[in-house]
């Protein structure tokens, strides 16, 4: 059980700077993503953790402790690599074991810790198969057993669930939130998939370039991105996002979109008191597929969209649109049926609007 | 601009059988998706349909034309493969003319086909880069042109989009949508993706072992599975199930293990009163409301959530059996909150255990 | 309509199997000839001559040795050869000392240069460079290193302060030790060369997991390099048990089998035999006797092999 904390924590690879001055505490006993796209660094700041990979600068500190000149065989975190790193000579239940026998722990405390996380991990009749015979899935549960039986204190987790087929990631997603529950570690989870960052940590920290973009609740994140990467990385369908102009309008507030038409905000509403503190009027106006309501053309207040597409994905409906030339996208429930063609009029709710500035693409009026 | 048919196709490889007994009939202009799950015979129709390898029973016609004996080239169908196959020392353009310079037609055709696939296929800026310089979708797209200078009668695609990223490969289906549409061809497209296979297909096939389990549109696939093994292989997250059997006297469904008790729809005829049956209902059709809300009728617990923006899944526990729900929206819940289930009559399915055959439809 | 069909397919495909095959032995035929001509001819020669007392001094070809039939004596006579035993009993015992000899030190250095360190490439260069050397140049510069008068005694005396004056290779006992010592160091740059490839082989995430999980370097070294290196090691070793058996020029150079015959080997006894002796019916026996004798040891060590690896498999899987 441990805190981490990494503060000022930066890697560079000769010019290239992979991690810039990170900082981010990841509380005890705390579930976090590092989220972002490949190249992003979040698998770099991982292998510092773990000890893999040299710090250029900064600290790292496990409760208050600097761990950073400790080699990683001594930091006591267990780490689930991407390819499971499974050893391959071995059975199932010699890499299971694999933690304790260099530990030197007693044969018959082995076996009882290696049968009680074989039941745990549902692996009981496959603990005498040579790992090489073992499906895809059953390797990922191998690689987590492995690491689990030695009780580390922190639980390094390498995008486990990359390789699965769909089904089974998503019921590992529901078993590894449940295992982290019963084991009671601290984690921390390497993924590009913001579906499992989201369903999976209590908080997230999303990266780009080396630079940490964004940390917190998934909610938060979802609901308060605080730029336009972080709001365009999250959500699927990602977030609509149209550049828009400011124009006062006596006591309200108008979104000009040109052609898609406008939007007038009443003066004293929150999304108007925000976009007043605008550094400039041009804005990029963002908002989610499933916040849009779709009406007929040609109301007041909605934008003018038409559709192009419409795509059936199980439990929902993607409707696609083109405003003013862009790509927007609209979710509905399953079975929702519209005419390819169709002019419609868009209405994004007031209370579901997101400003970003058009220059920095820093959120507006965002706490 | 064909209408693509299997009669009664078999092939076998030495004992493996690859295809069975495949009726299938592919209309005009349509957006054909083959989906299934690897090695179900997927590969084996469209070589078959290729003239790549001879069915050993049954015919393939195209436009009713029984094209049996028929050598690839005389079909005039266009196999885009997956891993593109674009010939990395030539241009696009001479990769798109590539296919007409074989077939001996002189410069100024090839030159005037070349510029018109270009243009419907918005890569004429494209021409003179070598494939090394275009992106994945650019790709992509010069090599649907190579096939579509030749003027095929359909186009094949074995999973041509599976290699490129999850952002991509969500553009690139739409794109490839509206290319069907606007170039009205037969299209007839291999995945293992179905998500992939829902959200393009008009109508779309199910594959396993080499035998075509359901034919339907998207809607009817999804909604109104046939069998256990279609319900299983569509949507995501996964359908739930739970083994337990159906009493016809009171039409209800009760499981073996757990308190779980429910109404269901109009029976089918093959119920059988206490054989073994599979209740299955979709996660977004799982009622969840408040432990004392008599709408619900089974109790469970929360056993964990997934907060995916958008909507949520709440993984529900009734007594060891987890189920997984999903809700529009952000909604609060804590862990082994007790809560109570609504199961929509309409939308229960119930399949024969054993067979996997429907009993019970949804509405 | 669809038997048709069926037959036209498979007649088509029968067809063009057949011919495919029938073409494809056709043009391996002329390898086949010679490969059969190479092996085959040579084997019947040598069992044929090896039944006879047939010699270069009978001034006959070889195709009448049958005049001097004698079916067993070669054979007989080979049993009771102590000098052919004793030439055995020395390659043997120089396999068994050499060998795990060269294994222990190729292993160490390969341990040493899978981690890069400053002047690797070239300390590297400089090691391999024993194997290049031809082996009778080798032989020749041992034999001037083990001089009585050589640089040899020369460093020992200097070291001990003690006037040390070996005879190497004229002394019964040191003389086996001197070419010992020198095909190890010819030698052991092969092992170290296939040990090291076979490390660098060794999956460096696995190591990494390893580390993770908390073993120490020597954990690290005994349970997962040597085992994930188990083929490489058997290859390498089997290579050098088969090439020390035959252990032959450094031999002609340094002692020519002596002092008497105490650093004589198989193959060295079997060259005298040859050229000293013209016993030419005698080494044929005594040639096919060997190969006989490897095969059966060969197989049995290829049969066990095989059912350790079919245990293996008929083990719980897909």
């Amino acid at each position: 059980m441990a805190s981490i904390r990494l503060s000022n924590l930066t890697k560079r690879f000769g010019p290239f700077t992979a991690v810039a001055a990170l900082d981010l505490l990841i509380p005890d006993k705390e579930f976090v993503a590092l989220l972002g796209p490949s190249g992003c660094g979040k698998t770099t700041t991982m292998n510092m953790i773990a000890g893999i990979e040299s710090v250029t600068d900064g600290q790292i500190l496990f409760d208050d402790r600097d761990v950073k000149n400790l080699p990683s065989g001594k930091r006591d975190v267990g780490f689930v690599f991407q390819n499971y790193a499974i050893f391959t000579h071995m059975t199932v239940y010699e890499n299971i074991a694999f933690g304790l026998r260099v530990r030197n722990v007693a044969r018959s405390e082995i076996d009882r810790r290696v049968r009680t996380m074989a039941a745990l991990m549902r692996l009981e009749d496959r603990l005498e198969w040579p790992s090489g015979k073992l499906s895809v899935n059953e390797l990922q549960k191998v690689a987590i057993g492995r690491s689990a039986i030695t009780e580390p204190a922190i639980f390094l987790l390498d995008e486990p669930l990359s390789n699965l087929d769909a089904a089974f990631r998503a019921f590992m997603r529901t078993e590894l939130k449940h295992l982290q529950h019963q084991f009671q570690q601290t984690m921390v989870y390497v993924t590009h998939d913001q579906i499992e960052a989201m369903s999976l940590a209590d908080r997230i920290a999303v990266m780009n370039l080396g630079v940490l973009q964004q940390y917190g609740t998934p909610a938060e994140i979802y609901n308060r991105p605080r730029n336009i990467f972080v709001a365009n990385f999250m959500g699927s369908p990602s977030m609509n996002l149209l550049p828009c102009r400011l124009v006062s309008e006596g006591s309200a507030l108008r979104f000009s979109f040109g052609e898609a038409g406008l939007l007038d905000v009443a003066g004293d509403s929150a999304l108007a008191r925000r976009a007043r503190s605008a550094p400039s009027a041009d804005v990029i106006f963002g908002v989610r597929p499933e916040d849009v309501e779709i009406t007929q053309a040609g109301g007041a207040n909605a934008l003018k969209g038409v559709v192009f597409f419409v795509e059936p994905v199980g439990a929902r409906t993607v409707v696609h649109l083109k405003v003013n030339g862009k790509v927007f996208k609209v979710t509905k429930e399953k079975r929702f049926k519209i005419a390819i063609g169709t002019a419609v009029g868009l209405i994004p709710p007031v209370g579901k609007c997101h400003l970003f500035d058009a220059a920095s693409g820093d959120a507006i009026g965002a706490g | 601009m064909a209408r693509l048919e299997f009669i009664s196709v078999s092939k076998s490889y030495g004992k493996t059988i690859a295809v069975r007994d495949v009726n299938l009939s592919v209309e005009d202009n349509e957006f054909f998706c083959i989906f299934g799950p690897p090695s179900c015979g997927k590969t084996t129709l469209l070589r078959l349909l290729l003239g790549l390898v001879e069915p050993d029973e049954g015919e393939i016609r195209i436009d009713g034309r029984s094209v049996t004996g028929l050598g690839p080239k005389e079909r005039n169908l266009a196999m885009v493969f997956q891993n593109l196959a674009l010939f990395p020392h030539m241009t696009a353009a001479q990769n798109l003319a590539f296919p007409l310079v074989e077939r001996k037609i002189d410069r100024a055709e090839v030159a005037r086909r070349v510029a018109a696939v270009a243009e419907t296929l918005h890569i004429t800026k494209l021409l003179n880069k070598v494939p090394a310089h275009l992106s994945g979708g650019e790709r992509q797209r010069v090599a649907i042109g190579r096939a579509l200078v030749r003027d095929p009668a359909a186009f094949l695609m074995d999973e041509p989009i599976a290699a490129l990223d999850a952002r991509l490969r969500e553009e690139m289906r739409v794109e490839l949508k509206r290319l069907q549409r606007e170039l009205k061809h037969t299209l007839i497209y291999v995945t293992h993706d179905q998500e992939e296979a829902m959200s393009i297909a008009d109508r779309m096939a199910i594959l396993e072992n080499g035998m075509v389990r359901q034919v339907g549109t998207p809607d009817e696939i999804y909604n109104h599975p046939q069998s256990r093994y279609v319900a299983e292989l569509v949507g995501s997250p996964p359908m739930n199930f739970i083994e337990g059997e159906v009493d016809p006297m009171s039409r209800r469904f009760r499981a073996d293990k757990i308190a779980f008790d429910v109404a269901l729809a109009a029976l089918g005829p093959h119920v059988v009163a206490g054989g073994p049956a599979c209740f299955a209902i979709r996660p977004e059709d799982i009622v969840i409301c408040a432990a004392d809300d008599p709408a619900g009728t089974v109790a469970a617990e929360v056993y964990e959530i997934e907060p995916l923006g958008a909507f949520t899944i709440v993984d529900v526990n009734i007594g060891e059996t987890i189920l997984k729900a999903m809700v529009p929206g952000q909604l609060q819940f804590t862990l082994h909150q007790p809560i109570k289930l609504g199961f929509p009559t309409e939308k229960c399915h119930v399949f024969n255990r054993a067979s996997g055959r429907l009993l019970v439809g949804a509405a | 309509m669809s038997a048709q069909t069926a037959f036209g397919a498979a007649r088509r495909g029968g067809l063009f199997a057949d011919e495919a095959k029938r073409l494809g032995f056709l043009m391996s035929l002329p390898a086949q000839l010679l490969l059969l001509f190479i092996v085959v001819f040579p084997l019947l020669m040598q069992i044929y001559v090896s039944l006879t007392y047939w010699g270069p001094l009978d001034g006959e070809s070889w195709i009448y040795a049958y005049k001097s039939l004698n079916p067993l004596d070669n054979y007989g006579e080979l049993f009771i050869d102590g000098r052919f035993w004793a030439s055995i009993a020395r390659t043997l015992f120089i396999v068994v000392v050499s060998v795990p000899i060269e294994f222990l030190l190729g292993l160490g250095l390969a341990t040493l240069f899978v981690d890069q360190f400053p002047g690797r490439r070239i300390f590297y260069s400089i090691l391999l460079m024993p194997m290049m050397i031809v082996p009778a140049v080798a032989g020749y510069m041992f034999f001037m290193l083990f001089q009585s008068n050589g640089p040899i005694n020369d460093l020992v005396s200097r070291l001990t302060g003690l006037d040390m004056d070996f005879v190497w290779l004229s002394d019964p006992n040191l003389a086996i030790v001197a070419v010992m010592i020198a095909d190890i160091w010819q030698w052991t740059p092969l092992m170290f060369l296939i040990l090291l490839a076979g490390m660098m082989g060794v999956p460096e995430d696995q190591l990494r997991a390893a580390t993770l999980l908390g073993a120490n370097s020597w954990q690290r070294f005994w349970r997962i390099v040597l085992p994930k290196m188990k083929m490489v090691i058997i290859i390498a070793v089997v290579i050098r048990v088969v090439e020390c058996f035959k252990i032959f020029d450094l031999l002609a150079v340094m002692t020519k089998g002596g002092p008497g015959v105490e650093t004589e080997t198989l193959s060295y006894y079997i060259y005298k035999l040859t050229f000293a002796d013209l016993e030419w019916a005698y080494v044929a026996a005594l040639g096919l006797f060997v190969l006989i004798a490897l095969s059966l040891i060969a197989w049995a060590a290829l049969w066990r092999l095989q059912k350790a690896q079919a245990r293996a498999e008929t083990q719980p899987g897909r």
